[in-house]
């Protein structure tokens, strides 16, 4: 199949506003993402480690807001949100197992670097309360200080730090 | 129907069926917007792609735009919604590792998933990298526990740090967006050597159709009244409220109708001072002040199933002034006691002793209204000791990623 083309950006941003606004409007909430990891990671140490999960201050007061981890809210949108993605995929003829990269990164380059912003977002969306799903774009939504103030940080750093990071692009 | 919906109206479970729904429609637009490609992705920070600044900018003001929409017309209630908290230092750090995370990753949560649902390798180790930070940040918390909750601020809006109203913040919002769109027009074409063709008329059209698709809403939120404001000034309107004729008790009537339930219920509204209503009031009344009756939180008392609200006040105008207000509020069955306080006090309370020559109907009223004293007066006492009808408690929404 071949593939279509993206859909225009600002259409894209229509719908997308309006799926956020219907959200806002049914359940009083913003959408997530980094916090259905969070779920993953929570119910993943509260299994293997039960006892540890119990008595570390990070945890425990997780385990206090949300005493089943996979039973929240944003676990079961991030479920959609796969399976919405990856119809999006099929449909457009957009699906395929690859590798993705700047033109002078070699593989393992990478993936060792996708781990390395993975962990790193992971790490400040603890901070930020949310990530670019949850405090920017939610944020900006609701006029949030925190959540705008979080969302030009990010955008803010990303500009500081390209040129830095130029060969894993450009 | 006053949104949101959760939970008063959608419980847990029929809000997570909703949530795969919603996160269906959320990872459709986020992969036709092309955030499956970490290359199109860190365009943005290069000025050779700013798909990511276009979709986030437009979704952003759209869901701010139709958020502020709905509550003018009075179809969402702010006060409950979740605003994300502001813990200044812990946001500035977060969003910097965040950035960070970006430029290096190539890939945001949001757009790490769409890419692994759709093949993208690099994308599903980036979902592990997240998950890895995460359980990082837990096994390490002491080391940052105080910076992560240092200066924090509650949950305050942007309008408020720079001292504008969040009307005025959409609008401005708007124009930041509408200028950066432009901007970014300019700088992708230069970066990409393209020349842009001026005479396209397409290009003109689109344009300013999008711009006005955003900047009229956000004029409508900068001077429509808001709805309760707007409510409360038809309600002064004397001739509007006189002419609509409400549906009336009369003192007699409502007596009877106290003391001989039947199936419909009478929930009396005293809309007179504090002062008056603790001196003396009309049995199972309770009290509510004409301004609050525009407050949602009495949908509770007001809003039942098989129940009649009676509005009574010194005068009967306040009482369908209350009426048109309740109407306004989408209470259903709202009645006014005719002649106000005074004609119950009279009638009920002080009984006119029997003339001369007294006709049978004279009679019977007076029978009726010596006995309905007694009994109104014990229905009272009961009253009294039942627990009263409170106004519901507003409880904000719980939402956020922690």
């Amino acid at each position: 199949m071949e593939e279509k083309k993206y859909m225009n950006p600002y259409l894209a941003g229509l719908v997308l506003g309006f799926v956020l606004l219907g959200t806002i409007y049914i359940t009083g909430r913003g959408l997530g993402a980094s916090g259905a990891v969070k779920s993953t990671v929570m119910q993943t140490v509260k299994s293997a480690a039960p006892g540890h999960y119990e008595n570390t201050a990070y945890y425990a007061a997780y385990a206090e807001r949300n005493p089943s981890p996979m039973k929240t809210w944003l676990t079961f949108e991030v479920f959609g949100l796969l399976l919405g993605a990856m119809f999006s995929g099929l449909v457009s003829g957009r699906f395929r197992w690859k590798l993705e990269k700047g033109p002078r990164t070699g593989n393992r380059m990478r993936l060792a670097m996708a781990v390395l912003g993975g962990a790193l977002f992971g790490i400040g969306s603890q901070f930020g309360r949310g990530c670019t799903s949850g405090a920017a774009l939610s944020g900006m939504a609701v006029q949030s200080a925190g959540g705008i103030l979080t969302m030009l940080c990010i955008f803010g750093m990303g500009y500081a730090a390209a040129y830095f990071f130029r060969k894993l692009w450009i | 129907m006053l949104a949101p919906l959760v939970p008063d109206f959608i419980n847990e479970q029929m809000s997570w069926l909703l949530a795969v729904v919603i996160g269906f429609g959320f990872g459709f637009a986020l992969e036709q917007a092309g955030f499956s490609s970490s290359r199109k992705l860190a365009g943005l920070f290069y000025g050779y792609d700013f798909t990511v600044l276009r979709v986030f900018f437009t979704a952003g003001i759209t869901a701010m735009l139709g958020t502020l929409v709905f509550a003018k017309l009075g179809w969402l209630d702010l006060e409950l919604i979740y605003v994300n908290p502001a813990y200044l230092h812990a946001a500035v750090v977060g969003g910097a590792v965040m950035g960070l995370g970006f430029i290096i990753g190539g890939f945001c949560p949001g757009t790490s998933l769409v890419a692994a649902s759709v093949g993208r390798i690099d994308a599903m180790f980036f979902v592990l990298g997240g998950a890895l930070g995460i359980f990082l940040f837990g096994e390490l918390f002491p080391l940052y526990s105080d910076l992560y909750t240092k200066d924090f601020l509650g949950a305050p809006l942007i309008g408020e740090w720079v001292g504008i109203s969040k009307e005025t913040a959409a609008l401005s919002f708007v124009i930041i967006a509408l200028v950066a769109f432009a901007a970014t027009f300019l700088i992708e074409k230069k970066v990409n050597r393209q020349a842009i063709d001026w005479s396209n008329s397409g290009l003109w059209l689109y344009s300013s159709g999008f711009a006005l698709l955003l900047y009229v809403p956000a004029l409508y939120i900068v001077f429509a009244p808001d709805y309760k404001e707007s409510i409360w000034a038809r309600a002064g309107n004397l001739k509007q409220v006189q002419e609509r004729g409400y549906p009336s008790y009369s003192a007699d009537k409502l007596a009877y109708k106290l003391l001989n339930p039947d199936g419909v219920s009478i929930q009396l509204i005293d809309l007179r001072d504090s002062v008056s209503y603790a001196q003396d009031r009309i049995p199972t009344a309770i009290r509510i002040p004409l301004s609050e009756l525009l407050d949602s939180r009495w949908e509770t008392v007001l809003k039942r199933k098989n129940q009649r609200n009676v509005f009574y006040a010194g005068d009967e105008l306040t009482a369908k002034r209350a009426c048109y207000i309740a109407e306004q509020m989408r209470y259903k069955k709202n009645y006014v006691l005719s002649g106000g306080w005074d004609a119950y006090n009279r009638t009920i309370n002080s009984v006119p002793a029997l003339g001369e020559k007294p006709s049978v109907q004279e009679r019977f009223n007076h029978r009726f209204r010596t006995r309905a004293k007694v009994l109104l007066a014990e229905l009272a006492r009961k009253h009294r000791a039942k627990p009263q009808a409170k106004p519901k408690k507003k409880k904000k929404i719980l939402g956020g990623c922690s």
